[in-house]
């Protein structure tokens, strides 16, 4: 559960802002790792 | 980039991740998410006119455009916001709450995420087979009490059935 809060600000931070962006796959796989979120399940390839 | 994934019915679908929605829409992109935050509801497509000097026709033209960038996601054959992650547009399960203010989330995932994003409170769901509600609280970023959340979908399949996702 507390993965998963983590997971939901990284994920989900600067949605409020024009500029914000979606993060390159190579990034998104770096923050899911970070959190402990590995394996085929998490990857996007 | 955007990375183009090819979907069991033949579509063509863009995936999670690729930098192009900053240049595109962003403003009513943005201002999608803080009327959900501010409002806990979605804006409507006069709503949005109006607050960003807007033809109805040209938010019309974003919201597809958005839309088709899985930046949001509408009610089937209209213009109604259905998700703008992690908020809801329609009632479901999932609730989020901080202060006297409730959202709507699209999963379990997302109600712990509009806390995430707004700070400590409550996030709740119902289970539909036995129609009990559970909740959990977040205070000062620890989630009380414990539990695990099931994802269903593979990341990188999350935009093929969102609505199932």
């Amino acid at each position: 559960m507390q993965t998963v809060l983590q997971l939901g600000h990284d994920w989900y931070s600067g949605r409020f802002d024009p500029a914000w962006d979606r993060p390159e796959a190579d990034d998104v796989v770096s923050m899911f790792a970070s959190l402990g979120l590995t394996g085929p399940f998490w990857s996007l390839s | 980039m955007i990375i183009q994934t090819v979907l069991r019915n033949g579509r063509r679908s863009s995936t999670l991740v690729g930098g192009i929605l900053g240049q595109v829409n962003g403003p009513v992109r943005a201002y999608i998410y803080r009327h959900f935050r501010d409002e806990a509801a979605a804006p409507s497509t006069n709503d949005i006119a109006s607050a960003l000097g807007m033809s109805y026709e040209a938010v019309t033209r974003a919201l597809d455009e958005l839309a088709a960038a899985h930046a949001i996601v509408l009610q089937p054959e209209t213009h109604s916001i259905w998700m703008a992650h992690p908020f809801s547009g329609v009632p479901t399960d999932y609730t989020a709450t901080v202060g006297e203010r409730t959202w709507y989330a699209n999963c379990g995932w997302d109600s712990i995420a509009i806390l995430a994003l707004l700070g400590d409170g409550s996030f709740a769901a119902k289970d539909p087979l036995t129609d009990t509600t559970n909740e959990w609280t977040v205070r000062d970023g620890l989630v009380t009490p414990g539990g695990v959340v099931h994802f269903l979908v593979p990341a990188r399949q999350f935009w093929d059935d969102i609505g199932y996702t």
